[in-house]
């Protein structure tokens, strides 16, 4: 028998290695849990708190993620996955109790960001690639062992009259996979971003329709890669209109472009979809999450969430960096997080009328 | 500036655009009217703000929703629950290969007569069988009491495809691998195949596993010859069945069959996708994961089952309505063991899971009729007995009870097997 002398033949992992991400992977979206993405780099946060007039220190970064990290219990249910940025892996709260610890203790898995940012695609028109590669197979051995089951790395494609280009799909779906690929090496879960940003004016079925030739590029990538699907969970853009749209669509016209697009190119192996909210308000992030899960096209992914601003931002209006106030924006964290666990499952009501809630949180061309 | 791929043709008002066009003869009052306070970005985008509206809308689009309705609609009824595909789509030269185990000479009243006596079984049969494909002379030949078999299959409620491709033809600097011909003037066939009574039509790829094969270049070509197929036959209403068929010839166990075909599908489905295809009204008829034929180690209907189920998982994405699985020289008792197990597999299955099968459903009825007008009610009761199992089979109904007979459980494998 010569099959198993063949060069394609060769195990990437064992079924040990198999059954763990498998495994990581059902446990980060359980049912009514998704992800806090707290990963927000230096940069990133230096815009968050100027929003709120605090002083981008570190010790200003290691105190609001404090407050998220000290959400109750209540928190367990709805929260299965953190990512944290590379510093805050290495932080500790006021008691001296590391961040990862305080995670790990709730039964809540610990992720971390990986990519070092974007970078131009030279001979496009504004297109960029994600680095990072270089030694992530080291960093990503030794982020498991300082207790990172799971990673994330954030591509970004952007919607205009002559994007996405063919290079920048095929580029940005070659990186994600060399990373999934990496990580699934040392036992870690890549979570893939491929985000469509929501800038220009661009219509629903034009999102839609880039989202499928970018997400179809993505998975023939992994395909190519031998990257194991099971263990790996996407994090896509929902399909909305561009944010100067003059039409705007209702949570259900978002729901049935997103779950038709994900039925056309994400493989049912995938274990998970955790949508990020792009600069949508927190409310309508949970609103359209809600939508999706009560879409009636059949989904066979789990679809939750995967926010960043669309579970802080209240939070961090109400901190606005005064000691005082950390119990309340801690409360309103786990609002969020209670209110997106039910739109996960489908069973959020909405109506929360309260105007800050409402309070769009888009930011033109957002980058991280 | 050359047209980048994502761009809009010449501005043409398409028909039925439901965006309402502004179209100002002042462009700073357009900027002012579509952008607000974004406007400060967009500037430099002026020269090509009059078509912006019509960009704005599904970039060339292709199918309208009513013919995309249609498709969607034929390909539902197809596999509707417990219901698969009769292929009767045999070439001249096979059925010639047919009719010899039989001692049947090859000639048209005779394949005409085997036909017949398929498709004149009771209505009943529609229970389980939701389409068949014919051979083009098929399609133009009668039954016994002068009705066009065309008609006699949809009175039935059975919806009628027709084989399109042409054949295999060498890829040169390969190790015999093929590609498939047939896409010359095939949009015009399409259309004449649609008047004449068909909703779907298949098209035949074939890739083997050895050393060195599958090649890069073969799983592409094939992809993408398929993909053209199925864009052209969308266009004219048909349906279009996607055939890519790795032989099961070879001493290959399951994992390298897996292998392969994910890999297979993966190329498809991307092909698929970069030319436009509505998956929603397209059908897969993919080879079961089995191991080769000469393989030493047996697996059983459960590992054959998890090893196609998974390798779907992994590449066929839910829109795709139903799978159809090809039998490629497995019994008709194995085939239809294997597509229950696979119907039983606890993983979620978000398409139908089916049976398009050839010789699976006929080898009994062959053997049954020997050539014999007196056999016709044998034949037909033999067939009938087939396809109700499959189409238990297709619902992880199928219960065998005891031992199958000696026809069935017949390995119907021949080496390198060519239509």
């Amino acid at each position: 028998m010569r099959s198993h002398l063949l060069p394609e033949a060769i195990p990437t992992l064992s079924e040990a290695q198999k059954r763990e991400l498998h495994e990581t992977a059902l446990r980060i979206v359980s049912p009514g849990k998704g992800i806090l993405a707290a990963d927000e780099s230096v940069g990133s946060m230096a815009k968050r708190l100027a929003q709120v007039g605090v002083e981008n220190t570190e010790e200003n970064r290691r105190q609001f993620r404090q407050i998220l990290f000290s959400a109750d219990e209540r928190v367990n249910n709805c929260i299965g996955g953190v990512i944290f940025f590379h510093e805050t892996l290495y932080q500790h709260s006021d008691n001296g109790v590391s961040f990862v610890k305080m995670i790990r203790d709730r039964g809540i898995l610990v992720g971390v960001k990986v990519d070092k940012g974007v970078v131009p695609l030279a001979g496009t028109s504004g297109e960029t690639t994600t680095q990072g590669l270089d030694g992530l197979s080291e960093r990503c051995a030794q982020y498991k062992k300082d207790g990172a089951v799971f990673a994330k790395w954030r591509c970004v494609l952007k919607i205009s009259d002559t994007n996405p280009s063919k290079l920048a799909i095929t580029e940005n779906a070659n990186v994600l996979a060399r990373y999934s690929s990496i990580c699934q090496q040392h036992g870690i879960v890549p979570i893939i971003e491929p985000e469509i940003l929501p800038d220009g004016d661009h219509d629903l079925k034009r999102s839609q329709y880039i989202t499928e030739k970018v997400l179809t590029a993505v998975y023939k990538a992994m395909s190519d890669h031998h990257v194991y699907l099971e263990g790996t969970l996407l994090k896509p853009n929902m399909v909305t209109g561009g944010h100067s749209c003059s039409t705007k669509y209702s949570p259900e016209e978002v729901a049935m472009a997103t779950i038709t697009a994900l039925r056309r190119t994400v493989p049912p192996a995938v274990t998970g979809v955790a949508f990020l909210s792009g600069g949508q308000s927190e409310e309508e992030a949970s609103i359209h999450l809600n939508a999706i899960n009560n879409c009636p096209l059949a989904k066979p992914w789990v679809l939750t969430f995967s926010f960043g601003r669309a579970l802080q931002a209240s939070a961090l209006r109400a901190w606005r960096g005064h000691k005082e106030n950390e119990k309340v924006a801690t409360e309103q964290f786990i609002k969020r997080a209670e209110a997106n666990s039910l739109a996960c499952q489908g069973k959020y009501p909405s109506g929360d009328k309260n105007s800050e809630v409402c309070h769009r949180s888009y930011g033109s061309c957002h980058a991280y | 500036a050359p047209p980048r791929p994502w761009q809009a043709p010449p501005p043409q008002r398409p028909a039925g655009n439901k965006c309402s066009v502004v179209l100002c003869a002042r462009p700073s009052q357009s900027v002012q009217l579509l952008f607000g306070a974004f406007g400060s970005c967009l500037f430099p985008l002026l020269p090509s703000l009059f078509d912006k509206t019509l960009k704005m809308t599904h970039q060339f689009p292709s199918l309208s929703p009513e013919q995309k309705k249609e498709l969607s609609d034929i390909a539902q009824r197809i596999v509707a629950p417990g219901k698969g595909i009769l292929a009767a789509d045999e070439s001249t030269g096979t059925m010639g290969k047919r009719f010899q185990n039989i001692n049947v000479e090859n000639i048209e009243e005779n394949r005409r007569c085997f036909r017949d006596i398929l498709f004149s079984t009771d209505a009943s049969i529609a229970n389980c069988v939701g389409g068949i494909i014919f051979f083009h002379e098929t399609l133009y030949q009668k039954s016994s009491n002068g009705k066009l078999f065309p008609q006699v299959v949809k009175e039935k409620g059975i919806v009628v495809g027709i084989k399109v491709d042409k054949g295999t033809a060498p890829l040169m600097g390969t190790d015999k691998e093929t590609t498939t011909q047939g896409l010359d003037g095939l949009s015009e066939r399409c259309a004449q195949y649609k008047k004449d009574g068909c909703d779907f039509a298949k098209w035949r790829c074939v890739l083997k596993i050895s050393d060195g094969c599958p090649s890069a270049l073969a799983i592409a070509e094939n992809a993408n010859v398929l993909a053209r197929y199925a864009s052209i036959c969308q266009m004219n209403g048909l349906v279009p069945i996607v055939e890519p068929e790795i032989l099961p010839d070879g001493d290959h166990d399951l994992q390298r069959c897996q292998y392969a075909t994910e890999k297979v599908l993966a190329a498809v489905y991307k092909a698929l996708s970069d030319h436009h295809v509505y998956l929603e009204g397209t059908l897969l008829k993919p080879n079961m994961v089995t191991p080769g034929h000469s393989c030493p180690k047996k697996f059983t209907p459960q590992e054959v089952a998890m090893a196609t189920v998974t390798a779907l998982r992994r590449t066929v994405p839910a829109s795709v309505p139903g799978i159809c699985f090809l039998s490629g020289g497995q019994s008709e008792e194995e085939a239809s063991i294997h597509l229950n197990a696979i119907n039983q597999v606890p993983l979620h299955r978000p398409w139908k899971l089916t049976f398009s099968y050839g010789r699976a459903l006929q080898a009994s009825a062959l053997a049954a009729w020997q050539g014999k007008d007196a056999n016709k009610a044998a034949t037909q009761q033999v067939f009938v007995t087939r396809a109700k199992i499959n189409g238990l089979a297709s619902k992880g109904e199928y219960k065998p009870s005891g031992s199958a007979d000696q026809a069935s459980q017949q390995s119907l494998y021949t080496a390198s097997y060519v239509y």
